[in-house]
Protein backbone atom coordinates (compact mmCIF):
# COMPACT_ATOMS: atom_id res chain seq x y z
CA UNK A 1 0.00 0.00 0.00
CA UNK A 2 2.89 2.38 1.30
CA UNK A 3 4.73 2.02 -2.30
CA UNK A 4 1.08 2.38 -4.37
CA UNK A 5 0.59 5.70 -2.21
CA UNK A 6 4.73 6.82 -3.25
CA UNK A 7 3.45 5.70 -6.41
CA UNK A 8 0.62 7.99 -6.59
CA UNK A 9 1.98 11.15 -5.14
CA UNK A 10 5.06 10.65 -7.46
CA UNK A 11 2.92 10.76 -10.11
CA UNK A 12 0.81 14.03 -9.16
CA UNK A 13 3.76 15.62 -8.48
CA UNK A 14 4.95 14.88 -12.30
CA UNK A 15 1.34 16.34 -13.54
CA UNK A 16 1.85 19.68 -11.09
CA UNK A 17 5.16 20.07 -12.73
CA UNK A 18 4.12 19.82 -16.09
CA UNK A 19 1.12 22.27 -15.88
CA UNK A 20 2.99 24.62 -14.51
CA UNK A 21 5.68 24.42 -17.21
CA UNK A 22 2.89 24.26 -19.65
CA UNK A 23 1.25 27.79 -17.98
CA UNK A 24 4.72 29.63 -17.85
CA UNK A 25 5.41 28.27 -21.98
CA UNK A 26 1.59 29.81 -22.64
CA UNK A 27 2.11 33.19 -20.60
CA UNK A 28 5.63 33.64 -22.19
CA UNK A 29 3.98 32.89 -25.65
CA UNK A 30 1.07 35.52 -25.02
CA UNK A 31 3.77 38.17 -23.48
CA UNK A 32 6.00 37.69 -26.59
CA UNK A 33 2.97 38.63 -29.10
CA UNK A 34 2.09 41.36 -27.06
CA UNK A 35 5.16 43.04 -27.79
CA UNK A 36 5.82 41.67 -31.68
CA UNK A 37 1.66 43.59 -31.99
CA UNK A 38 3.02 46.55 -29.90
CA UNK A 39 5.74 46.97 -32.25
CA UNK A 40 4.19 46.60 -35.60
CA UNK A 41 1.34 48.78 -35.17
CA UNK A 42 3.72 51.41 -33.02
CA UNK A 43 6.01 51.52 -36.86
CA UNK A 44 4.66 54.84 -38.86
CA UNK A 45 4.04 53.88 -42.09
CA UNK A 46 5.74 55.43 -44.21
CA UNK A 47 8.69 53.21 -42.76
CA UNK A 48 6.58 50.43 -43.53
CA UNK A 49 6.02 51.43 -46.94
CA UNK A 50 9.60 51.66 -46.92
CA UNK A 51 10.24 48.15 -46.00
CA UNK A 52 8.29 46.71 -49.25
CA UNK A 53 9.89 46.65 -51.82
CA UNK A 54 9.38 49.09 -54.99
CA UNK A 55 6.72 47.66 -57.55
CA UNK A 56 7.82 47.27 -60.84
CA UNK A 57 7.25 50.09 -63.51
CA UNK A 58 5.70 49.59 -66.78
CA UNK A 59 8.30 51.56 -69.05
CA UNK A 60 12.41 51.95 -68.99
CA UNK A 61 14.77 55.12 -67.74
CA UNK A 62 15.36 55.88 -71.84
CA UNK A 63 11.69 55.82 -72.23
CA UNK A 64 11.24 58.07 -69.46
CA UNK A 65 13.75 60.66 -71.01
CA UNK A 66 12.21 60.45 -74.38
CA UNK A 67 8.64 61.08 -73.06
CA UNK A 68 10.19 64.19 -70.75
CA UNK A 69 11.77 65.99 -74.05
CA UNK A 70 8.14 65.49 -75.39
CA UNK A 71 5.63 66.26 -72.42
CA UNK A 72 8.01 69.48 -71.48
CA UNK A 73 6.40 72.62 -72.24
CA UNK A 74 9.79 74.52 -72.28
CA UNK A 75 10.18 72.61 -75.26
CA UNK A 76 7.54 74.55 -77.16
CA UNK A 77 7.97 77.23 -78.78
CA UNK A 78 4.79 78.80 -77.74
CA UNK A 79 6.47 78.45 -74.13
CA UNK A 80 9.42 80.56 -75.48
CA UNK A 81 7.03 83.84 -75.34
CA UNK A 82 7.47 85.83 -71.95
CA UNK A 83 3.52 85.93 -71.27
CA UNK A 84 1.64 88.75 -69.09
CA UNK A 85 -1.10 87.13 -67.44
CA UNK A 86 -2.65 90.56 -66.05
CA UNK A 87 -4.33 93.17 -68.30
CA UNK A 88 -2.80 96.58 -66.51
CA UNK A 89 1.01 95.11 -66.15
CA UNK A 90 0.64 93.82 -70.09
CA UNK A 91 -0.65 97.57 -70.72
CA UNK A 92 2.19 99.27 -68.45
CA UNK A 93 4.83 97.16 -69.97
CA UNK A 94 3.45 97.97 -73.68
CA UNK A 95 3.98 101.64 -72.61
CA UNK A 96 7.45 101.31 -71.35
CA UNK A 97 8.72 99.11 -74.20
CA UNK A 98 6.65 100.61 -76.99
CA UNK A 99 5.02 97.68 -78.48
CA UNK A 100 1.77 96.59 -79.02
CA UNK A 101 -0.14 93.62 -77.05
CA UNK A 102 -0.80 91.20 -78.67
CA UNK A 103 -3.96 88.91 -76.69
CA UNK A 104 -4.62 85.57 -77.10
CA UNK A 105 -7.93 84.66 -75.11
CA UNK A 106 -9.59 80.85 -74.27
CA UNK A 107 -12.22 79.36 -72.47
CA UNK A 108 -9.68 78.78 -69.82
CA UNK A 109 -6.41 80.30 -69.73
CA UNK A 110 -4.22 80.03 -73.55
CA UNK A 111 -1.13 78.97 -71.33
CA UNK A 112 -2.80 76.04 -70.58
CA UNK A 113 -6.36 74.14 -70.55
CA UNK A 114 -7.91 76.74 -72.69
CA UNK B 1 -5.46 74.44 -76.65
CA UNK B 2 -6.01 75.21 -80.33
CA UNK B 3 -4.53 78.70 -80.37
CA UNK B 4 -1.12 77.18 -78.98
CA UNK B 5 -1.14 73.93 -81.42
CA UNK B 6 -2.19 75.90 -84.43
CA UNK B 7 -0.99 79.34 -84.06
CA UNK B 8 1.59 80.29 -81.19
CA UNK B 9 3.25 77.22 -81.74
CA UNK B 10 5.10 77.86 -85.20
CA UNK B 11 8.31 78.92 -84.78
CA UNK B 12 7.87 81.75 -87.03
CA UNK B 13 5.12 83.17 -85.19
CA UNK B 14 6.58 82.74 -81.38
CA UNK B 15 9.60 84.43 -82.96
CA UNK B 16 7.61 87.30 -84.00
CA UNK B 17 5.26 87.51 -80.73
CA UNK B 18 8.85 87.39 -78.19
CA UNK B 19 10.76 89.84 -80.26
CA UNK B 20 8.25 92.25 -81.27
CA UNK B 21 4.62 92.07 -78.98
CA UNK B 22 3.91 92.08 -75.54
CA UNK B 23 1.82 88.83 -74.83
CA UNK B 24 -1.26 88.37 -72.68
CA UNK B 25 -2.86 85.39 -72.08
CA UNK B 26 -6.71 85.51 -70.77
CA UNK B 27 -9.04 82.81 -69.42
CA UNK B 28 -12.32 84.61 -70.26
CA UNK B 29 -14.51 82.38 -68.77
CA UNK B 30 -13.13 80.55 -65.92
CA UNK B 31 -10.44 82.62 -64.51
CA UNK B 32 -10.53 86.15 -65.95
CA UNK B 33 -8.41 87.36 -62.68
CA UNK B 34 -9.08 90.78 -63.83
CA UNK B 35 -11.43 93.50 -61.64
CA UNK B 36 -14.24 94.69 -63.16
CA UNK B 37 -12.83 97.64 -64.48
CA UNK B 38 -10.70 96.07 -66.62
CA UNK B 39 -12.74 93.76 -67.67
CA UNK B 40 -15.09 97.29 -68.91
CA UNK B 41 -11.97 98.39 -70.28
CA UNK B 42 -11.59 95.26 -72.64
CA UNK B 43 -14.76 94.79 -73.60
CA UNK B 44 -14.26 96.32 -76.86
CA UNK B 45 -10.85 95.25 -77.76
CA UNK B 46 -11.59 91.58 -77.98
CA UNK B 47 -12.61 91.31 -74.38
CA UNK B 48 -15.98 89.51 -75.21
CA UNK B 49 -14.74 86.86 -77.15
CA UNK B 50 -16.52 83.67 -75.41
CA UNK B 51 -14.66 80.73 -76.76
CA UNK B 52 -11.07 81.48 -78.25
CA UNK B 53 -9.14 84.05 -80.32
CA UNK B 54 -6.68 86.74 -80.84
CA UNK B 55 -6.70 90.95 -80.82
CA UNK B 56 -3.78 93.22 -81.18
CA UNK B 57 -4.20 96.72 -79.01
CA UNK B 58 -1.82 99.68 -77.99
CA UNK B 59 -1.30 100.16 -74.42
CA UNK B 60 -3.57 103.17 -74.84
CA UNK B 61 -6.68 100.95 -76.04
CA UNK B 62 -6.37 101.35 -79.90
CA UNK B 63 -7.54 98.21 -81.82
CA UNK B 64 -4.90 97.12 -84.75
CA UNK B 65 -6.70 94.97 -87.19
CA UNK B 66 -4.67 92.10 -87.66
CA UNK B 67 -7.07 90.00 -89.82
CA UNK B 68 -5.93 86.55 -88.63
CA UNK B 69 -8.37 85.68 -85.82
CA UNK B 70 -8.16 82.05 -84.89
CA UNK B 71 -11.44 80.83 -86.79
CA UNK B 72 -10.34 77.77 -88.56
CA UNK B 73 -12.64 76.45 -90.74
CA UNK B 74 -12.96 74.22 -94.12
CA UNK B 75 -9.64 72.07 -94.98
CA UNK B 76 -5.42 72.03 -94.99
CA UNK B 77 -5.92 75.42 -92.07
CA UNK B 78 -3.11 74.32 -90.38
CA UNK B 79 -0.43 76.00 -92.79
CA UNK B 80 -2.93 78.18 -93.89
CA UNK B 81 -4.01 79.91 -90.51
CA UNK B 82 0.14 80.30 -89.85
CA UNK B 83 0.79 81.73 -92.62
CA UNK B 84 -2.43 84.41 -92.19
CA UNK B 85 -1.53 84.71 -88.66
CA UNK B 86 2.39 85.88 -89.87
CA UNK B 87 0.62 88.53 -92.11
CA UNK B 88 -2.14 89.71 -89.35
CA UNK B 89 0.79 90.46 -86.89
CA UNK B 90 3.14 92.20 -89.45
CA UNK B 91 0.14 94.31 -90.87
CA UNK B 92 -0.96 95.46 -87.43
CA UNK B 93 2.90 96.31 -86.61
CA UNK B 94 2.94 98.48 -89.64
CA UNK B 95 -0.01 100.49 -88.67
CA UNK B 96 1.35 100.67 -84.92
CA UNK B 97 2.23 103.96 -83.37
CA UNK B 98 3.31 104.16 -79.58
CA UNK B 99 1.25 106.55 -77.75
CA UNK B 100 2.91 109.67 -75.90
CA UNK B 101 1.60 108.80 -72.09
CA UNK B 102 -1.08 106.31 -72.25
CA UNK B 103 -3.62 106.75 -69.35
CA UNK B 104 -3.42 103.15 -67.64
CA UNK B 105 -5.39 103.40 -64.36
CA UNK B 106 -4.27 101.12 -61.37
CA UNK B 107 -6.86 98.42 -60.77
CA UNK B 108 -7.98 98.74 -57.04
CA UNK B 109 -5.50 96.37 -55.06
CA UNK B 110 -8.84 95.15 -52.74
CA UNK B 111 -10.74 93.99 -56.23
CA UNK B 112 -7.61 92.71 -57.53
CA UNK B 113 -6.57 90.40 -54.32
CA UNK B 114 -9.83 88.91 -54.86
CA UNK B 115 -10.29 87.81 -58.24
CA UNK B 116 -6.20 87.26 -58.86
CA UNK B 117 -5.21 83.73 -57.65
CA UNK B 118 -1.24 82.66 -56.63
CA UNK B 119 0.36 79.20 -56.39
CA UNK B 120 0.74 79.04 -52.52
CA UNK B 121 4.00 80.57 -50.87
CA UNK B 122 6.07 77.64 -50.39
CA UNK B 123 4.18 74.86 -52.08
CA UNK B 124 4.49 73.60 -55.65
CA UNK B 125 3.48 74.36 -59.19
CA UNK B 126 3.44 71.79 -61.34
CA UNK B 127 2.81 71.56 -64.78
CA UNK B 128 0.38 68.19 -66.04
CA UNK B 129 0.87 67.55 -69.73
CA UNK B 130 -0.77 64.92 -71.85
CA UNK B 131 -0.05 63.65 -75.27
CA UNK B 132 -0.91 60.90 -77.22
CA UNK B 133 1.79 58.52 -77.97
CA UNK B 134 0.68 56.73 -81.26
CA UNK B 135 -2.40 55.93 -82.82
CA UNK B 136 -3.27 51.97 -82.96
CA UNK B 137 -5.15 52.73 -86.06
CA UNK B 138 -5.85 55.58 -89.13
CA UNK B 139 -8.28 58.14 -87.57
CA UNK B 140 -11.22 58.43 -88.87
CA UNK B 141 -11.99 61.70 -88.98
CA UNK B 142 -15.48 60.89 -90.77
CA UNK B 143 -17.09 60.06 -87.37
CA UNK B 144 -16.03 63.54 -85.69
CA UNK B 145 -17.19 66.29 -88.32
CA UNK B 146 -18.98 67.96 -86.20
CA UNK B 147 -16.03 69.16 -85.09
CA UNK B 148 -14.20 71.37 -87.76
CA UNK B 149 -10.94 71.65 -85.68
CA UNK B 150 -10.49 67.70 -85.66
CA UNK B 151 -9.01 68.19 -89.19
CA UNK B 152 -5.93 71.04 -87.92
CA UNK B 153 -6.04 69.04 -84.22
CA UNK B 154 -4.60 65.88 -86.04
CA UNK B 155 -1.96 68.04 -87.77
CA UNK B 156 -0.99 69.70 -84.10
CA UNK B 157 -0.91 66.82 -82.17
CA UNK B 158 2.55 65.28 -82.19
CA UNK B 159 3.58 68.62 -81.74
CA UNK B 160 1.90 70.39 -79.27
CA UNK B 161 0.72 68.46 -75.49
CA UNK B 162 -2.34 69.34 -73.54
CA UNK B 163 -1.29 71.55 -70.74
CA UNK B 164 -2.86 71.98 -67.33
CA UNK B 165 -1.59 72.55 -64.05
CA UNK B 166 -1.61 71.13 -60.36
CA UNK B 167 -0.71 73.15 -57.28
CA UNK B 168 0.22 71.80 -53.82
CA UNK B 169 0.06 73.64 -50.41
CA UNK B 170 3.76 74.51 -48.01
CA UNK B 171 2.45 71.56 -46.06
CA UNK B 172 2.47 69.19 -48.85
CA UNK B 173 5.52 70.30 -50.62
CA UNK B 174 7.13 70.28 -47.01
CA UNK B 175 6.48 66.39 -46.20
CA UNK B 176 7.30 65.24 -49.89
CA UNK B 177 10.81 67.01 -49.66
CA UNK B 178 10.92 64.99 -46.01
CA UNK B 179 10.08 61.64 -48.39
CA UNK B 180 6.29 61.42 -47.81
CA UNK B 181 4.17 62.38 -50.47
CA UNK B 182 0.51 62.82 -49.01
CA UNK B 183 -2.14 60.97 -49.92
CA UNK B 184 -4.27 63.89 -50.75
CA UNK B 185 -1.40 65.39 -53.34
CA UNK B 186 -1.53 61.87 -54.97
CA UNK B 187 -5.50 61.57 -55.28
CA UNK B 188 -4.87 65.47 -56.69
CA UNK B 189 -2.69 63.60 -59.54
CA UNK B 190 -5.08 60.99 -59.84
CA UNK B 191 -8.01 63.15 -61.35
CA UNK B 192 -5.61 64.24 -64.14
CA UNK B 193 -5.04 60.47 -65.03
CA UNK B 194 -8.19 59.73 -65.05
CA UNK B 195 -8.86 62.99 -67.10
CA UNK B 196 -6.00 62.44 -69.43
CA UNK B 197 -6.76 58.55 -70.08
CA UNK B 198 -10.31 58.95 -71.16
CA UNK B 199 -12.35 61.90 -68.82
CA UNK B 200 -14.79 59.48 -67.86
CA UNK B 201 -12.45 56.47 -65.89
CA UNK B 202 -12.18 57.14 -62.30
CA UNK B 203 -9.03 56.09 -60.54
CA UNK B 204 -9.57 53.05 -58.21
CA UNK B 205 -6.23 52.51 -56.25
CA UNK B 206 -3.02 54.63 -56.31
CA UNK B 207 -0.13 51.92 -55.64
CA UNK B 208 2.95 54.42 -55.60
CA UNK B 209 6.28 54.19 -53.94
CA UNK B 210 8.72 56.87 -53.39
CA UNK B 211 12.20 55.56 -52.38
CA UNK B 212 15.63 56.99 -52.56
CA UNK B 213 14.12 59.65 -54.81
CA UNK B 214 12.46 57.29 -57.36
CA UNK B 215 8.79 56.61 -58.00
CA UNK B 216 7.62 53.77 -58.98
CA UNK B 217 3.79 52.13 -59.18
CA UNK B 218 0.83 52.49 -61.00
CA UNK B 219 -2.63 54.05 -61.04
CA UNK B 220 -5.67 51.28 -61.38
CA UNK B 221 -8.60 52.68 -63.27
CA UNK B 222 -12.51 51.62 -62.07
CA UNK B 223 -12.57 50.40 -65.91
CA UNK B 224 -9.26 48.04 -65.53
CA UNK B 225 -6.98 50.32 -66.67
CA UNK B 226 -3.63 50.30 -65.53
CA UNK B 227 -1.13 53.39 -65.74
CA UNK B 228 2.60 52.77 -65.06
CA UNK B 229 4.23 55.22 -63.52
CA UNK B 230 7.78 56.25 -63.33
CA UNK B 231 9.06 59.57 -61.63
CA UNK B 232 11.73 61.31 -59.88
CA UNK B 233 11.43 63.70 -56.93
CA UNK B 234 14.48 64.87 -55.38
CA UNK B 235 15.03 67.94 -52.41
CA UNK B 236 17.26 69.95 -51.54
CA UNK B 237 17.36 72.40 -48.28
CA UNK B 238 14.13 70.98 -47.51
CA UNK B 239 12.99 71.92 -50.53
CA UNK B 240 11.54 70.01 -54.06
CA UNK B 241 14.29 70.63 -56.73
CA UNK B 242 13.21 68.42 -58.95
CA UNK B 243 9.61 66.62 -59.70
CA UNK B 244 9.33 64.62 -62.73
CA UNK B 245 7.02 62.25 -62.97
CA UNK B 246 5.77 60.75 -66.22
CA UNK B 247 2.45 58.39 -66.37
CA UNK B 248 1.49 55.88 -69.35
CA UNK B 249 -1.41 54.14 -70.17
CA UNK B 250 -4.41 53.71 -72.47
CA UNK B 251 -6.33 56.73 -73.27
CA UNK B 252 -10.33 56.71 -74.85
CA UNK B 253 -11.78 59.09 -77.60
CA UNK B 254 -15.30 60.58 -76.65
CA UNK B 255 -14.22 63.16 -74.15
CA UNK B 256 -15.83 66.18 -75.68
CA UNK B 257 -13.31 68.17 -73.29
CA UNK B 258 -10.91 70.28 -75.77
CA UNK B 259 -8.65 71.04 -72.87
CA UNK B 260 -7.11 67.33 -73.58
CA UNK B 261 -6.25 68.11 -77.42
CA UNK B 262 -4.21 65.18 -78.19
CA UNK B 263 -7.23 62.69 -77.11
CA UNK B 264 -9.90 65.66 -78.29
CA UNK B 265 -9.54 64.20 -81.58
CA UNK B 266 -9.51 59.83 -80.52
CA UNK B 267 -12.78 58.98 -82.65
CA UNK B 268 -15.54 57.93 -79.93
CA UNK B 269 -14.36 54.38 -78.67
CA UNK B 270 -11.17 54.32 -79.97
CA UNK B 271 -7.92 53.61 -77.82
CA UNK B 272 -4.31 54.84 -78.41
CA UNK B 273 -1.50 54.76 -76.03
CA UNK B 274 -1.34 58.02 -73.68
CA UNK B 275 1.54 59.57 -71.46
CA UNK B 276 1.02 62.47 -68.97
CA UNK B 277 3.53 64.11 -66.88
CA UNK B 278 3.88 66.14 -63.98
CA UNK B 279 6.90 68.56 -63.80
CA UNK B 280 8.27 71.55 -61.72
CA UNK B 281 6.62 75.40 -62.57
CA UNK B 282 8.62 78.12 -61.56
CA UNK B 283 6.51 80.05 -59.66
CA UNK B 284 8.29 83.27 -60.21
CA UNK B 285 7.60 83.13 -64.40
CA UNK B 286 3.86 84.17 -65.24
CA UNK B 287 3.84 80.74 -67.16
CA UNK B 288 4.45 79.03 -64.21
CA UNK B 289 1.30 81.37 -62.67
CA UNK B 290 -1.34 79.92 -64.44
CA UNK B 291 -3.51 78.32 -62.07
CA UNK B 292 -5.28 74.62 -62.40
CA UNK B 293 -8.28 75.27 -64.54
CA UNK B 294 -11.52 74.35 -62.38
CA UNK B 295 -12.78 71.50 -64.36
CA UNK B 296 -9.45 69.88 -62.76
CA UNK B 297 -9.20 72.31 -59.59
CA UNK B 298 -9.30 69.17 -57.79
CA UNK B 299 -9.30 70.98 -54.45
CA UNK B 300 -11.28 73.95 -54.84
CA UNK B 301 -11.92 74.84 -51.23
CA UNK B 302 -8.40 74.84 -50.66
CA UNK B 303 -7.46 76.87 -53.64
CA UNK B 304 -10.09 79.48 -53.08
CA UNK B 305 -8.62 79.58 -49.29
CA UNK B 306 -5.23 80.82 -51.73
CA UNK B 307 -6.88 83.95 -53.02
Amino acid sequence: VAALSEGVLKSMFIKKLQTGVALLAVTLLLVGSAVLVHRTSAEPPAQAAATEAPKASGFTEAEFKELKARLDVHNQPWASIPWQVSLTEARELAAKTKKPIFMAVGTGNPLGWG
Amino acid sequence: MGIRAILLNNPKVAELLRTRFVCYALDNVVNPQMTAAEKEWLKDRGGRASTGGTSVFTAGGRVLPHGANWNPSGPNLFAKHQDAMLRGLNAALSKYHPEEAPQIDKPDPKQLAEVVRRPFAGGLALFATYTVLQWKEPLNLDEQQRHSLNRVYEKAIPACPGVDRVWARKDEADALAAGTFQEKLKQRLALHVAYGMGGKSKVKAVDLTLRAGRLTGSFMLVDGERADVLGFIESKDGKISRFEVIVKGSGAGGCPCGGLGPLHVLPKGKTAPVAIAFMLADTQTNLGRVPPHSARDLDRPVLKRNR
